[in-house]
Formats: structure tokens, sequence, C-alpha cells
């Protein structure tokens, strides 16, 4: 038995109301690990093809990794799997916050959700299995309301009325954390599932217990002291970001039609914490503490990730920082991803403003934007066709070249124009429109180095590279913030103006035939505390090389399960906005994505049409 | 004149945020900066990528950089996040 992990999933058939426990394929958990791997195998598996994402057979599988319950820092998430209602493909969503530890717990791995109950139900999980329990009392209810009502002591995870009423982009909230993109708060509703609970004792098996503990301790430490997750993340939160993505000219403004706004600068972190900070807010057993709790008109409540400044406040004109903190706190208890509304609504109001589609929005006009957000989650009026997505709406009122999505999840806040790495990895993202799955943005435009942000050289090297490595972490699962320490502290003091410093960056711009070797490399060498946390949690010997054959292994079993449902590589692309209406003064064009498409599938060893050949499936032992 | 955005920490030191300053290239425009600010208050460990129209300056002239009265300068700070 492989030591993180109880090997144990439970099987819930919400129609039947048959709960049976049974054992984790120990291929599986060697393959894929956890989270995000186990999470897609399992619905590769448990799913026929074409199937509807709100058909009652549909799975909805929530996973822990091998990290998980073990206190190590930052790997304290689950993920929640599932077919995307908004994308048609491949739907993994990350929360945060204490619930994937109780779920550990209570002995479990995975649970496998399929079936709908034929009235509202919640599921308790705990050491003697599952149980289902009425909540009929709690439909309707917001996710604040519904935890609160919900047994004490228990990891909880609830949608709101948005994921009761099916809206597309509707999240699963846990605690104040939020796994939001893709819809999977929609499928859930569809089950007349109202929430998800879990507790125990059960004690994760370490392989190597002492030699974890030391590791645990050197990543405590290693993390506090790191100028991003010890200075700048615990200081200022994600809205560090505000006023970097402003003067990169990434941010998006009205519907991606500009990069900033010279009003940009008053949803500033730092305005953020002088102004409305309470306290910090964080995840079981972080460090870090990047999340807000605020005070805005006599009101405490959980303050807004750059996301969420970025899509309910730039995006949509609203430059007031105490508005753009209600309207997430709303968006929240609703059940909302602040990202796909954020961009819904801003997609709507070019619309309305084009004369294509009636409504009260209008940038700036938070009143209009708030009693959307209430009919979007409820279905009332034109919120019923908001609550179809940016796509969706495109399709029916026209606009498609400004509908900024890709496969039709909506864009986070980071415009790839002043990107182009970020470009890429949005077009080839197996879940949409996506920043965090593999970043790229950081190492182009917002961290402490930057390779060529209107470059495509090196590029599709650093995404395949970056995307297989946030597979891999979020099959552990840790949270990718870590992943923004693996930058030496040295390269936070280096004046990003000087000679010295472009000629390093020069260097990493013609990287990718090193880059190249590095990502056939299959080194045994443990240099990263990811690798190492996993070879003693599990007592198997991973080095990087296995880690990162891992994450690529994640990838094409995504792809492939796209591919199954229909995902081809034509919407390997980005809107027409994106791609054609600079953003940056002397340039003809925005994002040159055919100029590293090509390449990129070369690397991964995918044919023309984006397939990955048999003899890549094979050497990664992906099972079709 | 060009506009120029400072990170929070220095438009406070400024008293303002943003500001439209005679200068004809970014040399020039940061030290007039520095002047008004004053050596002594200037944000101790500021280390941040100056841009002009949102692309760095190492990948224009530099400091040399020519400015015209629609050019905007910002300084980047490294950032993170999701």
């Amino acid at each position: 038995m492989a030591g993180g992990m109880n090997n144990r999933l439970l099987d819930v058939d919400l129609s039947s109301g048959t709960i049976r426990r049974v054992e984790l394929d120990a291929r599986n958990a060697e393959l894929y690990l956890g989270g995000r791997g186990l999470g897609a195998r399992l619905l590769y598996d448990n799913t026929a093809v074409g199937l509807d994402p709100f058909a009652p057979e549909m799975a909805l599988i929530f996973s822990v990794g091998p990290l998980t319950g073990t206190a190590a820092p930052q790997s304290n998430r689950f993920v929640v799997t599932t077919k995307s209602p908004l994308t048609g493909g491949i739907a993994d969503s990350h929360c945060g916050g204490d619930f994937a530890t109780k779920l550990k717990y209570s002995g479990h791995d995975a649970v496998i959700i399929r079936g709908a109950a034929s009235k509202p139900v919640y599921l308790v999980i705990t050491e003697q299995g599952g149980r289902l329990e009425d909540a009929s009392h709690l439909w309707g209810k917001g996710t604040a309301d519904a935890q609160a009502a919900l047994p004490d002591g228990f990891g909880k995870a609830v949608i709101g009325p948005a994921g009761e009423n099916r809206v597309r982009y509707a999240c699963i909230v846990s605690g104040r954390r939020v796994a939001g993109r893709g819809g999977i708060g929609a499928v859930m509703g569809s089950k007349n599932l109202k929430a998800v609970i879990a507790d125990g004792r059960t004690r994760v098996p370490l392989a190597r217990p002492e030699q974890y503990a030391e590791l645990k301790k050197q990543l405590s430490k290693f993390l506090l002291d790191h100028p991003m997750t010890g200075g700048i993340l615990p200081d200022l939160g994600t809205a560090n970001l505000v006023m970097t993505t402003a003067a990169r000219n990434i941010l998006p403004t009205r519907n991606f039609q500009a990069g900033r706004d010279l009003q940009s600068v008053k949803l500033a972190g730092e305005r953020l914490r002088d102004e409305l900070l309470v306290k910090r807010d964080g995840c079981l057993s972080c460090p870090i503490r990047c999340g807000r709790h605020v005070k805005v008109r006599g009101r405490e409540g959980k303050g807004p990730e750059f996301e969420t400044i970025g899509l309910l406040g730039n995006n949509l004109g609203i430059f007031s920082l105490e508005d753009v903190v209600e309207l997430g706190q709303l968006c929240d208890d609703l059940g909302l991803d602040t990202i796909s509304c954020g961009g819904t609504l801003g997609f709507a109001t070019e619309l309305s403003e084009r004369g294509l589609f009636e409504s009260s929005l209008a940038w700036g006009r938070v009143d209009a934007y708030r009693s959307m957000i209430n009919d979007i989650a409820r279905r009332r009026g034109a919120g019923d066709e908001l609550a179809e997505g940016t796509r969706r709406l495109a399709e029916r009122y026209g606009g498609e070249e400004f509908a900024i999505q890709v496969k039709g999840l909506e864009l986070p806040a980071y415009d790839p124009r002043g990107c182009f790495g970020q470009g890429l990895e949005y077009a080839t993202s197996n879940r949409g429109g996506c920043h965090i799955r593999g970043s790229t943005m950081f190492l182009e435009a917002t961290g402490p180095v930057s390779v060529n942000p209107h470059g495509t050289r090196a590029k599709p090297e650093l995404v395949v590279l970056q995307q297989n490595t946030n597979a891999a972490v979020s099959s552990l699962v840790m949270c990718y913030f870590s992943a923004y320490a693996t930058l030496p502290a040295a390269v936070y003091r280096m004046d990003p103006n000087s000679r010295t410093y472009k000629l390093i960056m020069g260097a990493m711009e013609r990287s990718a035939p090193l880059l190249r070797l590095a990502l056939r490399s299959r080194s045994k060498m443990k240099v990263m505390w990811f690798e190492k946390l996993l070879s003693a949690a599990t007592g198997r010997d991973i080095g990087m090389g296995g880690l990162a054959e891992i994450g690529e292994r994640v990838f094409n079993l995504e792809r492939v399960y796209n591919l199954r449902e229909g995902l081809d590589h034509k919407l390997d692309r980005l809107p027409r906005r994106l791609l054609d209406e600079p953003t940056f003064a002397g340039r003809e064009r925005g994002v040159p994505l055919g100029d590293m498409l090509g390449a990129y599938y070369r690397l991964r060893g995918w044919d023309e049409q984006g397939r990955p050949t048999t003899r890549t499936l094979k050497r990664l032992a992906v099972d079709t | 004149m060009a506009l120029f955005v400072p990170p929070v920490a220095l438009a406070r030191k400024l008293g303002q945020d943003s500001l439209r300053l005679e200068a004809p290239d970014v040399g020039s425009l940061l030290q007039e900066v520095r002047k008004r600010v004053g050596e002594n208050d200037w944000p101790a460990g500021l280390h941040a990528t100056v841009l002009v129209n949102g692309v760095a300056i190492g990948r224009l002239q530099g400091m040399a950089t020519p400015l015209g009265p629609e050019d905007q300068v910002w300084l980047a700070l490294p950032a993170g996040g999701g």
C-alpha cells in the first residue's frame, strides 16, 4: 500500500440512494497521483461518450491527493472534476479552505457522485461511509447561510442559488474559498445536491514520517523567507497584481477594449490593505495567508482576489474598491464564478452599447450590475440569457469577435496581447480560457523575470513546461502559488532596467533548445519540494523528471477526453479581438497564435490536428 | 508632456496618483520625479520595471527612450498570484 493515500473511494448514486466504498485502483494512484490527475482518470472511465453535463449519469468527482491532510504548507486543496456545462470539455476546479483535509480524514481519496436525487439532499461523508440527508430547508439559501445551517465541525462544500438554477458558471463554495471555474456548481445543482460535508479522524499514512516532518518545516520557513510567498502575497494578497498588470497594459478594461484605465490605481492592492483590510485570511496549514478579510460600509467580510477586481472592477468600468468587494461577495453568496460572471457582464455591456442586446448595463453602473447578478443567479429576465455564458450569448446575439472566451470559458484578468505565451496557454488549456494552468504570464509580464512578452521565441517550450508542472502540482494537490517561489529571491533584487538583466532575459529568450532537453529529461534528481514531499509521503522514488512525466500524462489524458467529447484543434484559438486588435502602440496585430501553435503541437508529440499520437500515449501509459 | 503613473508607495510620496511632466526622455523624467520626491524619501528597495506605453524600456532605448505628449510612463513591481 502506497503512503499518502487512503486507497479508498466513495461511489454515490443519488438516483437510487446507493452508496458504496470501493478500493482505489493502485495503478491510477501510481500514474495519476490524486486531485486533478485522479479526477480526470475517473471522469474518463466513469462517463459515457457524449453525455450531457446535466444528465443524471454524469459524474461529479471530488478528489484529494497524497499530500492532502498532511499539514504540509499549501497542501490543503481539493479538486472537483466533471464535464463542463460551459465548454463541453473537462472541468476541474480547485479550492482551499479546510474541506480537503476533512475529506481525507474521512478515509477517502475521492468521491464519485452520479445520478440525481428526487428532492434536494446533502451528502455526509465520515469514516463509516456516506449518507444522504434532506436538504429541502437549505434549497434557495445563499452559500453563507447554507454553510451556517449545516452541522458544525465538518468541512463543507456547497452551492448557492446559481448552482440550483444551473447557471453555466456556477461554482462550489467551501468556507470562504471557491472552486470557481467551469460550471461545476451547475452540475451539482442538476443532481439536486446542495452540499457535501466531510469529517473523520483517519490520519494519513506516510512512508517516511520523520523526513516528511522535516521537509514541512523547511518548506514553511522557505516560503516565509521568500519575497513573493513571504512578502508580496501576505502583504497585499493577490491584489498585488493590479498595479503591475495596469503598468504592463494587460489589465482587462471594458471587455478587453483596453489594457488599463488611469482609474485602475483606485483598485490597487495597497489601497485594499490600507483602507479596507481588517486581517489576513488563509487556508488550513498555509503560512502565506493571501486571503483578505475586509470591512466595507460597516460590514465585515471576504475581500476580493485579483481576478475579482479585474473582472468585476476594471473590466466593467467600476473603479470603487468598496463596490467591487460587495459585488464579489454577492457572487460568492449566490455561487457564481466571479471571472465568468464579470466576463459575461462585460460582453453583454458591449453588446448593449452596440445595440445588439437590450439591457440596462452600462460601464460603471454598479446598481445595474448588482441587479443583473441577482437575475443571473435566479435566471430572471435578461439574467436567464447571461446565465448561459459569453459564448452562447454571442451565438444568439452576435459579437463573436469580441466574445472573450476560449472553448466557452471566459478569460481571466491577463490580456494576452501583452504576454504572448499566456495567449498560447489560454488557447491550449484543456479547461478553456484559464490562467492558472501554467501561469506563463508570471515569466513574461508580472513576475521578477520577463521573457519578451511580445515575442514568440521559447514560448511553446515555456508553456508546455509550465502546463506539465501545473498538472503535476495540482495532482499532489498543492496550491500553485508555491510555484511562484521557485524563482530565487536574488532575482527580485535585480534592477530590471539594467544591462545585466537585459542580458539574462535575452538568454532566457534563446533557451528553447535547453528547455526542450529539460522537457525530455527523466531526471531522478529531487530539487524542488514537490518531488521531495511526494517521495517522502508515498515511499516512491520520484524525481523531477518523474513528476514532470506525471503532469504530462495528466495533461494528455485531459486532451484525449476533450477530443473524445468533440473539442478538437479548431477550438485551440483566441477571440478575434485578441488576435487582430492591438493594444500596444506600433503593433499591427495582437497575439500571433499561429506562429506558436504548430511548434507547441510538435513539442507535445501531437499530430497537426492536435491529437496525441499513439506513440505519445503509449510512452505516457495513457490508456484510452 | 508625458504622463507618469507611479506605484502606490511612490504616489503617496508625490501626493498624487499620476502627474504630467515635461521631459524629453525617460531618464530626464525619472530624474525630475526623484527631485520632487527627494532622495531621502525615495522608497527603499524599489526595483521597478520602467514601462513606456506598456513596453519595458529595456526593449526600447533604455533611459534615452524619447517621450511625446501622448506617452504614459508606468513603473511595475514584481507581482504574483492568480
